[in-house]
């Protein structure tokens, strides 16, 4: 073999991540990214020259930028994610992915590279729009730093989405793979569609917002801006956690980092002079992917994760309670997220701190809505493997029943369905706002909900700790010999 | 001879299914190693544990000295694994393919390109550098996957059926290439449903059934203890109606019809004396007998007799057959 025939092997750099040379190489040739970029070309220009001809000069710039807000959109935010949906999964059936896992790649270096792939495919559909951008120009009335600033935050939205497709691509269950993107993408379809095309008022008002004449929106975009990279961040690292062997431990960094991350929030935002119920409930929204995360985890514990800490002796067990990988720990860690949060409310407002105020029946069913799927598991299935699979049923069958009982109460003159179902929280904050019901009783029955989810949960939890002293002394055995 | 493989009361379970049920064994440094058993018997349950790609439910498995499950980098840089299957990249050549997983062995430079090329010489991938992964024949893949199995020049091979479905000439290359790496002084753990093949070149035999290890031996070893275990084997050819010997077997106690022939078939008799008395028989009875030859006994013959030997229940005490 001729060393010019090997030269097309040096096309990209050797310090680039394996994954991302593969997957570009891939991509770039696969007909899902050729047939969304010719045609999204062919699409734009021939609206474009459409909408020109016919729009009066004083409405078609605007006319334009939508249309070009409307495709990059729909490329971007619906196609680009839904190609994530298959990134693990195509591995996992095609059975490539314990290839994958032989070789030196990491779980997140081969996620992160499926990820970075995909979003550099869609940073291409971006710079594919500047000239007509630059026509647009010409149309005259342009707001060019609102416009640019909504294009790029459509792109981190992108990317976020399209890391959340990756991240849950590689779950076991259909239901998630399957319907969450659509209906997700649905959803999305009929939002882009409802600003951009419908209403020429709320394109005009998400302009307002990117121009950042205000100190609030700048605040909220930007903290918008790190929610993204904290979302982006968790699912492809629940993405990694799907494909890692069970001696990588993902959960330790993972919970260390969310939890630095949301104690330095709350100190932020009590600092600024945002208002304290909005600062506590970004808190509490803070914690919910690691919850769910934690609480999902496979219990499987092996010596050599549970080394380093019975290095440290005692405080490294008590440590490794609340940090080893496994839903059981995770419960413990939910525990000092929830006493967390308890102190920052009492820190934000001492005056008004109360076992029974608004923002304790927020924190409160939040907390407990994330407890009720692990406890009914632990009851009903406890078994499965699929735990993120039954965690989002339960999730979703609380939603429903919410629903249900709306129905219920819209169509019927009858007695009151909501307060048969206390049990669900989030039925609690329907039955605080208008069901006649004195506050504190409604806080005592949320108390009531999430003592008594997170104690079947741990209660059930007790052949878990088992294993886990029984890993632990194995790995104490092993580190003496 | 220090060990390459150890596995040490190896459980599997999957739910209540027993996958592998507390397996033992050894296997030395530069030695081929076959393992055997029927489908579903655990063999690619315990080679998927051996490769890291999955993990026991109880026991110790060892590579070089490096537990699988505790350290489990160290253990896949050791082992080249080659699946019974696996899929190919869309939109992907050979070549491209090959330098993929040498970048992720963490191979760069002209280091890279040297690899790459020893292996496609190796594998004589090079004539297929520029086809398109997914279209090559299963003998075309199978010397991709061999290849790209080799990228790191792994200590250790293991091999999960390389052979199924493979046409007799893309066989005799993969046993070449298979030879090659033996002499080379690697060890090879391989598994495969053509015996006779997995006999030539394996130094050891591991038959395993319902999870368990039923033997453990050489090729040779195996036919010895089959021997006193299962009977001879007869070729008897007819004249004509090769049904009717299969017909006249099922009314004998002393015979057992194993596979029809052309003009015949093959039949299993549990000792000499006894042949003779089947064969006066068969002429006794008028059938048309125009060969009837002792055949010297195969390691399917030898597995089978395994199999019946250990599926056949103990017989109750102070009963009497």
């Amino acid at each position: 073999m001729s060393t010019s025939d090997l030269k097309h092997l040096f096309d990209f750099s050797d310090k680039f991540n394996p994954m991302l040379v593969k997957e570009l190489r891939q991509g770039l040739r696969g007909p899902g990214f050729v047939a969304l970029f010719i045609s999204f070309q062919a699409i734009l220009a021939f609206i474009l020259l459409f909408t020109a001809a016919l729009a009066s000069h004083e409405n078609a710039g605007h006319l334009i930028s939508r249309t070009i807000f409307f495709l990059f959109s729909c490329a971007v935010l619906i196609v680009q994610p839904l190609r994530g949906t298959t990134s693990l999964s195509s591995e996992i059936k095609s059975d490539t992915i314990d290839l994958l896992c032989l070789t030196r790649l990491s779980s997140w270096r081969i996620t992160f590279g499926k990820w970075v792939s995909l979003v550099s495919q869609s940073a291409l559909i971006l710079t594919a729009i500047t000239p007509y951008f630059v026509f647009r120009y010409f149309f005259g009335s342009m707001q060019i730093f609102s416009e640019i600033m909504l294009l790029l935050s459509i792109f981190v939205t992108s990317a976020t989405l399209v890391a959340c497709a990756i991240g849950l691509s590689g779950t076991k269950s259909l239901i998630i793979k399957l319907l969450l993107p659509l209906v997700s993408s649905i959803f999305i379809l009929s939002l882009i569609f409802n600003v951009f095309v419908r209403s020429p008022f709320a394109y005009q008002s998400m302009l307002q917002i990117f121009d950042f004449s205000s100190g609030d929106n700048f605040f909220i975009l930007s903290a918008l801006f790190i929610m993204c990279i904290y979302v982006a961040w968790m699912s492809l690292d629940f993405g990694c956690s799907q494909i890692a062997p069970i001696a990588e431990n993902r959960a330790t960094q993972k919970r260390l980092i969310s939890f630095a991350m949301i104690t330095i929030s709350l100190i932020a935002m009590g600092i600024s002079d945002l208002d304290s119920e909005v600062a506590i409930t970004l808190g509490v929204f803070l914690c919910i992917p690691i919850i769910i995360t934690s609480l999902t985890e496979s219990p499987q514990l092996v010596p050599s994760i549970t080394v380093p800490f019975t290095k440290k002796g005692l405080l490294g067990k008590i440590a490794g309670r609340l940090l080893y990988p496994g839903w059981a720990t995770g419960l413990l860690f939910v525990l000092l997220l929830f006493i967390l949060m308890q102190i920052a409310h009492f820190i934000v407002s001492p005056k008004t701190w109360h076992y029974h105020d608004d923002l304790q029946l927020i924190t409160l069913v939040i907390f407990s809505a994330l407890l009720l799927p692990v406890a009914f598991t632990r009851i009903f299935a406890k078994k499965s493997e699929n735990r993120f699979g039954l965690f989002m049923l339960f999730m979703a069958s609380q939603i429903l029943i919410v629903c249900f009982c709306f129905a219920i109460e819209e169509m019927s003159s009858g007695p009151e369905v909501f307060p048969y179902f206390c049990w669900i929280p989030l039925t609690l904050p329907i039955l605080d706002s208008g069901y006649g019901f004195p506050p504190q009783t409604i806080t005592v029955i949320a108390w009531i909900n999430i003592l008594a989810y997170f104690f079947i949960a741990l209660a059930t939890s007790r052949p878990t700790w088992e294993e886990i002293r029984i890993t632990e002394n194995r790995a104490q055995n092993l580190t003496q010999s | 001879m220090s060990n390459a493989i150890l596995v040490n009361n190896l459980y599997r379970y999957f739910g209540s299914l027993k996958a592998v049920d507390g397996i033992s064994f050894e296997v030395p440094h530069g030695s081929v190693c076959g393992f055997v058993g029927a489908n579903g018997a655990g063999k690619t349950t315990t080679m998927r544990i051996l490769a890291t790609l999955d993990y026991p439910t109880m026991g110790d498995v060892e590579i070089c000295g490096v537990n699988v499950v505790d350290h489990p980098a160290k253990v896949r840089s050791l082992i080249g694994w080659m699946p019974d299957h696996f899929g190919n990249y869309d939109h992907m050549t050979v070549l491209e393919y090959l330098d993929f997983y040498a970048r992720a062995l963490g191979y760069s430079g002209k280091e890279r390109q040297m690899r790459i090329q020893e292996v496609m010489e190796f594998a004589d991938l090079i004539p297929l550098s520029d086809r398109l992964s997914n279209k090559l024949s299963k003998g075309m893949t199978q010397r991709l996957c061999l290849g790209r199995a080799l990228i790191h020049d792994p200590q250790i091979l293991i091999m999960d059926e390389p052979a199924a479905g493979l046409d007799p000439k893309a066989r005799v290359e993969l046993k070449h290439l298979i030879r090659i790496l033996a002499e080379e002084g690697k060890t090879i753990f391989i598994s495969s449903h053509i015996l006779s093949e997995l006999g030539e070149m394996c130094d050891s035999l591991l038959f395993l059934n319902n999870g368990r290890i039923v033997h453990h031996g050489d090729a040779e070893s195996l036919k010895q203890g089959s021997d006193n275990l299962g009977g001879h084997y007869y070729d008897v050819q007819l004249l004509d109606n090769p049904q009717g010997l299969s017909d006249w077997v099922a009314t004998s106690p002393y015979a057992e019809f194993i596979e029809s022939r052309k003009q015949g078939g093959r039949i299993r008799i549990e000792s000499t004396e006894t042949a003779s008395r089947v064969l006066a028989s068969m002429v006794k009875d008028g059938l048309p007998i125009i060969d009837f030859h002792r055949e010297q006994r195969n390691l399917e013959d030898a597995f089978i007799d395994m199999l019946d030997k250990v599926n056949t229940p103990p017989p109750i005490p102070g009963k009497q057959s």
